[in-house]
């Protein structure tokens, strides 16, 4: 009866809290309403003490930026977000992952899974410290270095941001139940209540994520401000600028790959140093799981990534095209290079997975065609298309481009090669989960047909739509037409999901999944992956703000200070090169400080035992 | 211990893959420096000075080479802007309020919908929406100032006469900020060359343009006097076989009064 | 053997046609049509 009763206060609480959220945008964008109502917004400050906010931009000066001894203000705030932004999508990627293993475990009523959850969640607790840390030394560094650009967001955003902070009691409040309540709220409805925390616990973090969003979205893309400049009263506008939805879904998605590849290299390197078979088994088992959230969210990162780019340009043509193909163009084959190792590096994982599986020889031959064509495609990838050249090497290539190579580097070719990239990703893991399996159904046949025909098909249609549309037609079916190649990898992977599903329905296993038995070198794609993945975010978070070049607020608020310069390419990579390394290092503090809280020396055993 | 290190010597190893590749596997541009606020006096310019910052506008602040370029595509090509615009101007397609050609030219910049070059407007908006943002907006912000020099530019490029007037006098809008970005003295005529590009059009320093005439021995036909006047006024000397109009006249502006020194003294000495 | 050659052109060919149906529907949402109409 105890569990009922708490179980709805929680419901309600977490009611409340959504209609207190739903309640602060619409009260912001009512008053706000109310203000435009009011007068003209042009520069002139409300008169007769108004309750509507006259925040102006401000007009920066090289005085305006404070200086502390030798520190480069502009590098310490950046590895501050970074490293800030690093662990927050760790913590609010665990959560997501955790949820959905726990429910699973309830569903199949099978204990490793509920095991698992707790051991992820166990391992990454001492991370929400770290990130509430890293988030108050970055403040400090926004309110040291960049004064007046932060007490003009403080301006602008002062009802989100209070918000914002009373969010972390709630956060604390369920991280903590969810975490240290999970062995008491076992068993019945309690589990319900616990299920319950941890859905309020991810509600939570995400809208944490989509307010601070707000504020670096609106620097690049400004809105909630009239012709001048002006903030106008409407918080809800400056927060649901141009690019918030797209950063959202962008953050979210990639932060469940980013946080299950980091838990996956906490389980290979667990595996590496086990001493037993069951260690071995399990945090092999543990590696697997956690690399397949880790590709399940990848997939469809490239689309979420488009559609932020699309954006991007659609707010700004210049910004748009700065990005892609002005100075930061190359950055993007850097990045290319970077998505290139990870789907090389996830599908080589699968490859080795495959020894667990006795049945896995027939399907080996495979491999190598999966192989090439991967290779293939990431080279097409990383192709460039408008080069830096000096004349001389313009007169030898005859133009900016290579004459050949040089059709690969546009769109349409890149993606052609993603999404080919991606559909063999599910065909090397289709495989990796029939090599256990013998088909009993009596339409296998067919159902190897089908599934052959529709990858071909779906090949077919995507290479059809690249090369006709992307170099028969014009920009604009050019552009259109990559709608249709997603939407054909998306039905390719729904639809061979579902076939796979109904063909092995009740298949015979050749042998049990041999877990633990994988080649040592499958660990290390699994450490590569979150290497990888990290310095990418690194890269793409200083493409994200570099992108607004000397502007704190484009278009609104100057940047005047000694570092408004746009870098180097090889000068930001140093940068985060340097934040990675450091993230690294204490991410592996977070998981040793994980391992050893549960650790006991001898002396330990021997002094409980002599007090017993 | 040894996974340890061995774990950590992959990842440090990846790590400086990437650094590396970054560094050293792709060409280090070294974007522009942030444009320096500075008024400059546009009164008192000739047309053909006013003509001239125009361009450097459209090159530099406007960044309008970013769309109208030769590669095409993105946007209309400009060289014949202001002949078109009467043209435009009788369009049924016309949707602004410009009473001549030039305020045709300064609508296009400040309004850029009020007429949508077929082919060039927003997908799906039937070519009445134009993806051009305002001159007057956002990071680019042109002055009144600005924009009518741009709009002397365009004439000029078109090659039809120039009307807009640059400033009058000290009281008038004579001031505006504009982004030059101001660069440091070259050091040596060869880098005067190479920064300057010469050698696209002329036979000179290693290079082999032949768009203008051959460099080479320049000094044994010509005196500094007319090499002077051939780089500040190109169209005052025209030599056989060749046409007016096609280098640049705006050097001048360009150039540091000892770099121009030091190049005249280079190619005199070209025997 | 033959069949299942069959089997892989027929479905092959279903695919295709409804991946094409696809394709129109949503270029044509996008107020274009799938061939190329300058």
């Amino acid at each position: 009866m105890l569990a009922v009763i708490r179980c709805a206060l929680l419901t309600i609480l977490a009611a409340v809290m959504a209609m207190a959220i739903a309640l602060a945008a619409t009260h912001a964008s009512a008053s706000a309403q109310q203000a435009q109502q009011t007068e003209d917004a042009s520069a002139a400050p409300p008169a007769g003490g108004e309750a509507r906010p006259y925040v102006p931009p401000p007009d920066l000066t090289r005085a305006d930026y404070p200086r502390i001894g030798g520190l480069n203000g502009r590098v310490v705030v950046w590895l501050a977000a970074q490293m800030h932004l690093w662990f927050a999508a760790f913590i609010l990627a665990v959560p997501i992952f955790v949820l959905i293993i726990e429910a699973v475990g309830m569903a199949t009523r099978e204990r490793r899974y509920d095991d698992l959850a707790y051991e992820f969640i166990k391992i990454s607790i001492a991370a929400y410290s770290l990130t509430a840390i890293l988030g108050g030394f970055l403040l400090f560094c926004l309110l040291i270095f960049y004064p007046h650009l932060t007490s003009y967001l403080a301006a602008i955003f002062k009802d989100a941001m209070f918000f914002y902070a009373l969010l972390f009691f709630l956060e604390s409040a369920t991280l903590y139940v969810y975490y240290y309540g999970w062995h008491w709220l076992q068993g019945g409805v309690r589990k319900w209540v616990h299920l319950t925390v941890g859905l309020v616990l991810n509600a939570v973090g995400t809208t944490l994520m989509f307010l601070a969003n707000a504020w670096l979205t609106f620097m690049m893309s400004p809105a909630g401000l009239d012709q001048s400049g002006v903030f106008q009263g409407d918080v809800w506008a400056a927060i649901h600028n141009h690019l918030w939805n797209p950063i959202n879904l962008h953050r979210f998605i990639a932060n469940i790959a980013f946080g299950g590849s980091i838990v996956g290299a906490y389980a290979a390197f667990r595996f590496l140093s086990a001493t037993r078979a069951e260690e071995r088994a399990h945090y092999d088992w543990m590696g697997y799981t956690a690399n397949f959230i880790a590709i399940s969210a990848l997939l469809p990162l490239p689309f979420a990534g488009y559609w932020l780019a699309a954006e991007i340009y659609a707010y700004s043509q210049q910004m748009g095209i700065t990005l892609m193909g002005g100075i930061f163009g190359w950055l993007f084959i850097i990045q290319a290079v970077l998505i290139g190792t990870l789907f090389l590096a996830a599908n080589y994982y699968l490859w080795c997975a495959m020894g667990r599986s006795d049945g896995a020889e027939r399907y080996n031959r495979y491999v190598k065609y999966l192989a090439a064509v991967l290779v293939g495609a990431f080279l097409v990838w990383f192709t460039p298309h408008t080069m830096v050249l000096t004349n001389e090497e313009l007169k030898m290539l005859g133009g900016p481009y290579h004459k050949v190579l040089g059709p690969l580097g546009i769109m349409p070719a890149k993606n052609v090669a993603v999404n080919v990239m991606i559909l063999f990703t599910v065909l090397s893991f289709l495989i990796y989960r029939r090599a256990n399996k013998i088909a009993q159904v009596s339409w296998k046949k067919a159902g190897n047909a089908a599934q052959a025909a529709l990858f071909s098909a779906g090949l077919s249609n995507i290479l059809f739509l690249g090369i006709y549309h992307g170099y028969f037609t014009n920009t604009v079916y050019k552009v259109a037409s990559s709608v249709p190649q997603v939407v054909t990898t998306l039905v390719v992977i729904a639809a061979s999901l579902v076939i796979d599903a109904l063909m092995y329905k009740g298949a015979r296993q050749v042998a049990p999944l041999r877990w633990g038995r994988v080649p040592e070198r499958a660990q290390y794609a699994l450490f590569l992956l979150p290497v990888a993945f990290t310095w990418l975010m690194g890269l793409m978070g200083y493409i994200r703000s570099g992108i607004r070049q000397h502007w704190h607020v484009t278009g609104i608020v100057r940047d005047n200070s000694a570092d408004a310069f746009t870098p180097t390419l090889g000068e930001a990579a140093n940068v985060v090169s340097v934040g990675a390394i450091l993230f690294m290092g204490m991410v592996i503090f977070v998981f040793w400080l994980g391992h050893v809280g549960t650790a006991r020396t001898a002396l330990a055993d021997s002094t409980v035992g002599s007090a017993a | 211990m040894s996974h340890v290190l061995k774990v950590a010597a992959f990842s440090l190893g990846t790590v400086g893959l990437f650094a590396a590749y970054s560094n050293y596997g792709i060409p280090q541009i070294t974007p522009a420096e942030p444009p320096r606020q500075e008024s400059i006096e546009a009164s008192g310019m000739t047309t053909a000075e006013y003509a001239a910052l125009g361009g450097r506008i459209f090159s530099g602040k406007g960044s309008c080479t970013l769309c109208h370029n030769a590669v095409g595509g993105r946007a209309p090509p400009l060289d014949r802007a202001a002949g078109v615009a009467a043209e435009r101007l009788a369009d049924p397609r016309y949707a602004g309020q410009a009473a001549d050609e030039a305020e045709y030219l300064y609508e296009s910049l400040v309004e850029p919908s009020a007429y949508v070059v077929a082919g060039f407007g927003k997908t799906g908006t039937g070519d009445t929406v134009s993806p051009m943002p305002s001159m007057k907006a956002g990071a680019t912000a042109l002055a009144d100032v600005e924009i009518r020099a741009v709009i002397a530019f365009l004439q000029t490029l078109s090659g039809v006469e120039v009307t807009v007037e640059p400033p009058a006098g000290p009281d008038g809008d004579g001031e505006a900020e504009t982004a030059e970005d101001t660069r440091s003295p070259l050091g040596s005529p060869e880098e005067v060359i190479e920064e300057f590009a010469c050698g696209t059009c002329h036979m000179v320093a290693g290079e082999e343009g032949d768009v203008g005439p051959d460099l080479t021995g320049i000094g044994a036909i010509r005196d500094r006097e007319y090499l002077r006047r051939a780089i500040l006024s190109p169209d005052a000397d025209i030599a056989p076989g060749f046409e007016q109009g096609l280098m640049p006249p705006d050097y001048g502006q360009q150039l540091y009064a000892a770099e121009l020194e030091m190049l005249v003294g280079y190619l005199a000495d070209l025997e | 053997m033959a069949d299942h050659a069959i089997a892989f052109i027929a479905a092959f060919a279903a695919f295709a046609t409804a991946f094409l149906a696809i394709d129109a529907t949503l270029m044509s949402l996008q107020g274009l049509s799938l061939i190329f109409q300058p």
